[in-house]
This record gives structure tokens, C-alpha cells and sequence, in this order.
């Protein structure tokens, strides 16, 4: 039983041997500068992810406001279309084409408010 | 105008001095075990290098954010086993399309040399660890580098002991079994 168990011990650690054996690779030497410089580059990389997100968010503000500018002036004229103007805008006053006299004898024009 | 906006984004996103000091130390103390986690799963030294660097830039962009400092070894190796899991994923696909088109592979030439003997048991057993499922694996590798014991172990995995312990049993456990018949199918043949 003792024997069974040392020898089930001794074939794990040969295992554990020949993977530690495997896994015995170490970088070369040039990697370490090879991160450093990979970081280095990270913040100009960040840098212009930034700025194009600014870009972005500028062109997506221009759009709104254009948006926004286009629909109130669309909103204005289907308020108040030419022929449906405020009373002050629409106040005709009707030509004289002929003199009306009233039972007072003043001439008076006549107002007429249309619409 | 470029400058200064790379300054001001530099300053917003980068790392402050102390923070990228370090940062340095870490590197420089863990290159050498992202390294090996990359190669365990890739076996192929500039694939692993690239892996590692990889999760090194990784790490670095989110160091800022990392509360509990000790814990970036842990971080770092989940980082790179996950990246360097995707990458063999992908280049088996790629070498599968690859083999489809070429045909069947051609034998190595038969030479009986200590050295042939030795990349062929190495084979063995990097076979048998890829049968293993992904974290009786990770286990495995994780303690045959850099002399970790069980407790190690569990810290850069985050699991409980009792779990890596019994993991460990069962990954090597298999191990024996795969490669006893990968042997005996040897000499059948």
C-alpha cells in the first residue's frame, strides 16, 4: 500500500518534472524593451481615440442643432402660414372703392378681417 | 495644437509617474510569467512574447483602475490565459483551412537520436495537457511555473485551495492516464 503510494507520488512528481521542464522557456531578452515600447505607444493611441471621439460628438452636436434649427423653422411656417397670419400681421384694410356714407353722414372704409 | 492635445488627453488617460513606476516593477518582476502562460497554451516563443505583450498594454491601460495592487499578478495571468486561449483558437481554425487546402501532412523523417526522443515525449505531454479541460489545465501550468504552490495558486486563480487542490489531483490523474495510452498506442504500432 506504502509502496503503491510512493510510487503514485514519484510518477506525479516525474510529471510535475517533465511539465516544469516544458514550461522552462523564458522570453527573449529583447522583450521586456519590446513592452516598454508598446506602452510607450498606449497613450498617442489613446490620444487619437480621444480625438476622434471628439470629432465625433461635434459633428454629432452640428447635426442636432442643424436638426433642431431646420424643424423649429418648419414648425413656425406650418403654425402660421402665409395665408394664416397673427390678426396684426393680417389686418387688411380693404381699399376704398367706393365711399359708404353712414346715417351720420361720415365716410367710412371698411375694415375687414379675413381668414 | 497636436501636442497640447496630446498632453491634455496624455493627462486624462495616461498614468501618473508614481503609478507608472510601479507599474515598471510589476513588469518587470511578471514578464516572465505572462510570458510562460502564453507559451503553455501556444507553444510557439514569438506567439507567446506577442500574447504577453499584449496583456501587458492590456494591464497598463487599466492599472489606474486596479484597487487592490496585489492582485495584478492574478489579473494578469487570467488576462493573458484568456488571450492566449483566443489566439490558439483562431489560429487552429486558420491551420485547419490551411490543412484542407495542403492535403495530408507530410511524416517526419525517422531518426533515432536522444534528441528525437525527447521533442517526442514532449509532444506526448503537451498533447495530453491540451485534452484537458480548460481549468484543470490552467491549474496544471500554473504549478509547474515558478515553483507556486497550492496556495499561490489559488490567489492567481481566486479559487479556494481545497479546489485547486483537487483540480491539481484530477488534472494529473488524467495526465498519467493519457500519456500511459498514448504510449501503449505507440508500441502497437
Amino acid at each position: 500500500m506504502d509502496a503503491e503510494r510512493r510510487d503514485e507520488a514519484l510518477t506525479a512528481s516525474a510529471l510535475d518534472g517533465e511539465i516544469r521542464a516544458a514550461l522552462d522557456v523564458d522570453p527573449s531578452p529583447e522583450f521586456l524593451a519590446r513592452v516598454r515600447t508598446g506602452i510607450a505607444s498606449e497613450p498617442a493611441r489613446a490620444t487619437s481615440r480621444l480625438l476622434w471621439k471628439f470629432v465625433a460628438v461635434g459633428a454629432m452636436a452640428a447635426v442636432i442643432a442643424i436638426a433642431a434649427v431646420v424643424s423649429r423653422s418648419n414648425e413656425m411656417s406650418s403654425m402660421f402660414p402665409a395665408d394664416r397670419m397673427p390678426l396684426q400681421a393680417r389686418m387688411v384694410v380693404a381699399p376704398f372703392s367706393q365711399p359708404l356714407t353712414g346715417s351720420h353722414g361720415i365716410v367710412r372704409g371698411v375694415v375687414s378681417v379675413t381668414g | 495644437m497636436h501636442d497640447q492635445a496630446v498632453r491634455l488627453a496624455g493627462s486624462l488617460i495616461g498614468v501618473e509617474p508614481e503609478l507608472e513606476q510601479e507599474f515598471e516593477v510589476r513588469l518587470v518582476e511578471s514578464s516572465t510569467l505572462a510570458f510562460r502562460v502564453a507559451f503553455s497554451v501556444l507553444r510557439h516563443r514569438q506567439d507567446a512574447e506577442d500574447i504577453a505583450q499584449e496583456a501587458f498594454v492590456k494591464a497598463y491601460r487599466g492599472f489606474r483602475q486596479l484597487r487592490d495592487r496585489d492582485r495584478f499578478r492574478a489579473w494578469l495571468v487570467r488576462m493573458t490565459w484568456r488571450l492566449a486561449i483566443d489566439r490558439q483558437r483562431n489560429d487552429r481554425r486558420r491551420t485547419s483551412r490551411e490543412q484542407e487546402n495542403a492535403g495530408p501532412p507530410i511524416p517526419p523523417a525517422e531518426t533515432a537520436t536522444e534528441a528525437v526522443d525527447a521533442r517526442e515525449r514532449a509532444e506526448h505531454l503537451w498533447a495530453a495537457i491540451d485534452t484537458l479541460p480548460e481549468k484543470l489545465r490552467v491549474v496544471v501550468v500554473l504549478s509547474n511555473i515558478e515553483e507556486h504552490d497550492i496556495g499561490d495558486v489559488a490567489r492567481l486563480l481566486g479559487l479556494p485551495p481545497g479546489t485547486v487542490k483537487s483540480r491539481l489531483f484530477l488534472a494529473r490523474q488524467r495526465l498519467k492516464e493519457q500519456l500511459q495510452w498514448m504510449l501503449s498506442d505507440e508500441t502497437r504500432r
